[in-house]
């Protein structure tokens, strides 16, 4: 399945879909790169946008980037563009919890994609350093954290 | 010309040993971070020489030692058997540089010595410190080392024999630590806390030999029964004592600076804290301060101030740092260590086309700059497992059966 017909597929998020990095604030297309120049994007969603009608008050997550490679199925990442400082950490992985539950009921088709990693892409740097309490406890919630999102990954 | 200097605020070093290109630009406090044999000691030993070429050249002659007006042989003597061949000649030769300005070296060689005892403007604590302790725990004399060990180990050991020996720290059988006019309250206590837990540190006198000894009501512990911790840090806490002198003199008046290697050796965090404290008063007291260090824990105390100053954010964050209480002089050391500046820089040992140190001053975990993200390597390998770990993790959950 490609990340386009996954997205059709997900009643919630279905008419959304854009092409290449367009669901993307232009100050956060800055913030994702490809990890090779043999992956293209295949396609975004800006899921906080699309989904805050139906949930207001949870957690959303930013944004689902479909990605691929030349004879391979594609593969979805998940970017979190926000500050990172450590009084951010515990919202982070609210917001990551309150993603994977939504995929789980509500977008199965992007759970069957190729794995690419939940990203938190931190604007204005990052403020606590590798080895903290807090670091590893991001890293312990599945999230890859840097300053710029690499795309590309596959698990 | 070296040895007339106090106020040096750049020191650059090309083609010295391994260092290629050193330039380092001092602030209040510089921190040195890089793997071992990176070049931080042969840098700060030649700091050293620039400063107190004087002190340094009376010191070794005084004792003996000889150099047949060699530079290379001087050099052997001065920094230790073995490194006499980092200094080189020629067009791409060794070459230092002190505030934009090329220094001969050699001049070292010529230095002409006065009646007096020239006074040394830089107080050195060498990572050998714990060597300057006999096995009985008492002070080993210049004398008592080789002649081809470093000056800087011979040079303290022989300072901090000679003050205790003159009872400028304590009386023949009196209580080192604490001491009521030895350091402020604060950093008295939290050193108890983290290295002392209630012990004394006292002269003791065993048929007339004198040694030192950890002491409480019910024990009474010889050097050798200490811990590592302690071994290394009772001859540092006698070098802060130097630098610190009681009542109302804030510093020693030659004295300008204050160099201390591999200060969190053998300590745990919470000592090392209680350390930064000590070192946070040398550098509002107005020493220059330059330490080299393993430790992201020294650098987290940097950059938690540089933060802090960043952001205006007043004294109290500094307290909140190290655990203090507000008091007057708790107060007032934080606001002062908010007016002073910070640089640090990492020696990196690869022997590639860039220079042998970059400043990592800024400290950015974010920063593009391997270097400066990583902390000079010091927090790069928890990085790297826990992006590792971030990973797997998100691996594992994405995961799904077809």
């Amino acid at each position: 399945m490609t990340f386009e017909a996954a997205v059709r597929a997900t009643r919630e998020i279905a008419v959304v879909f854009c092409n290449g990095l367009q669901a993307l604030k232009g100050e956060h297309r800055s913030a994702m790169r490809l990890r090779t120049t043999q992956c293209r994007w295949r396609g975004s969603v800006d899921l906080d946008a699309s989904l805050a009608v139906r949930y207001p008050n949870d957690a959303r997550w930013d944004y689902a980037l479909g990605y691929g490679y030349e004879n391979r199925p594609d593969g979805v990442a998940y970017v979190e563009v926000h500050p990172a400082s450590s009084h951010d950490v515990d919202g982070v992985i609210r917001k990551k919890a309150w993603l994977t539950s939504w995929i789980d009921c509500s977008a199965p088709g992007l759970g069957r994609l190729a794995a690419g990693g939940f990203h938190w892409a931190a604007v204005g740097g990052i403020r606590f350093r590798a080895g903290t309490p807090q670091h590893t406890k991001v890293a312990q919630n599945g999230i890859i954290l840097s300053r710029v999102a690499r795309i590309g990954w596959v698990a | 010309m070296i040895g007339e200097r106090k106020y040096t605020v750049k020191l650059e070093l090309r083609n010295v040993g391994q260092l290629r290109q050193a330039f380092v630009e001092f602030g209040d406090l510089t921190i040195l971070v890089g793997p071992q044999a990176s070049g931080k000691s042969i840098f700060l030993q030649f700091l050293k020489l620039c400063l107190d070429a004087r002190k340094v050249v009376s010191d070794m002659r005084k004792h003996g030692l000889e150099w047949q007006k060699d530079f290379t042989s001087f050099l052997g003597l001065y920094l230790g058997e073995g490194m006499s061949g980092l200094w080189s000649n020629g067009p791409n030769g060794s070459q230092v540089t002190i505030d934009d300005s090329v220094e001969d070296m050699t001049k070292v060689l010529r230095v002409k010595l006065g009646k007096h005892e020239p006074e040394e403007v830089l107080f050195y604590i060498p990572a050998q410190r714990v060597l300057a302790l006999n096995q009985q725990g008492w002070w080993r004399p210049f004398s008592d080392y080789r002649p081809n060990d470093p000056y800087i180990a011979r040079a303290f050991s022989e300072n901090i024999r000679l003050l205790m020996e003159q009872g400028r720290f304590a009386q023949a059988e009196g209580g080192l630590f604490p001491k009521s006019n030895r350091l402020k309250r604060e950093i008295r206590d939290e050193l108890d806390r983290a290295i002392f837990h209630g012990f004394g540190l006292t002269i003791d006198d065993v048929g007339g030999q004198k040694r030192l000894a950890l002491v409480n009501r019910e024990a009474k512990h010889p050097f050798m029964v200490w811990s590592a911790g302690q071994r290394e840090f009772v001859p540092l806490l006698l070098g802060l004592y130097w630098l610190m002198p009681p009542a109302k003199v804030s510093r020693r008046e030659n004295l300008q600076w204050a160099v201390i290697e591999e200060v969190e050796m053998g300590l745990h965090p919470k000592a090392i804290s209680a350390v930064m404290l000590a070192v946070l008063d040398l550098v509002s007291r107005g020493y220059k301060v330059v330490l080299s260090t393993h430790s992201p824990h020294v650098l987290d105390v940097v950059w938690g101030i540089r933060t802090i100053q960043l952001h205006h954010a007043g004294y109290e964050p500094v307290l909140r740092v190290f655990g203090l209480k507000r008091t007057q002089p708790t107060q007032r050391l934080a606001e002062d260590v908010l007016q002073r500046s910070y640089r640090s820089y990492y020696f990196n040992p690869v022997l590639t086309l860039a220079p042998t140190v970059t400043d990592i001053t800024g400290l950015d975990p974010g920063s593009p700059d391997a270097a400066e993200a990583g902390w000079g390597g010091l927090s790069e390998f928890s990085g790297r497992i826990a992006d590792i770990v971030a990973e797997v993790v998100a691996g594992a959950e994405q995961r799904r059966p077809e």
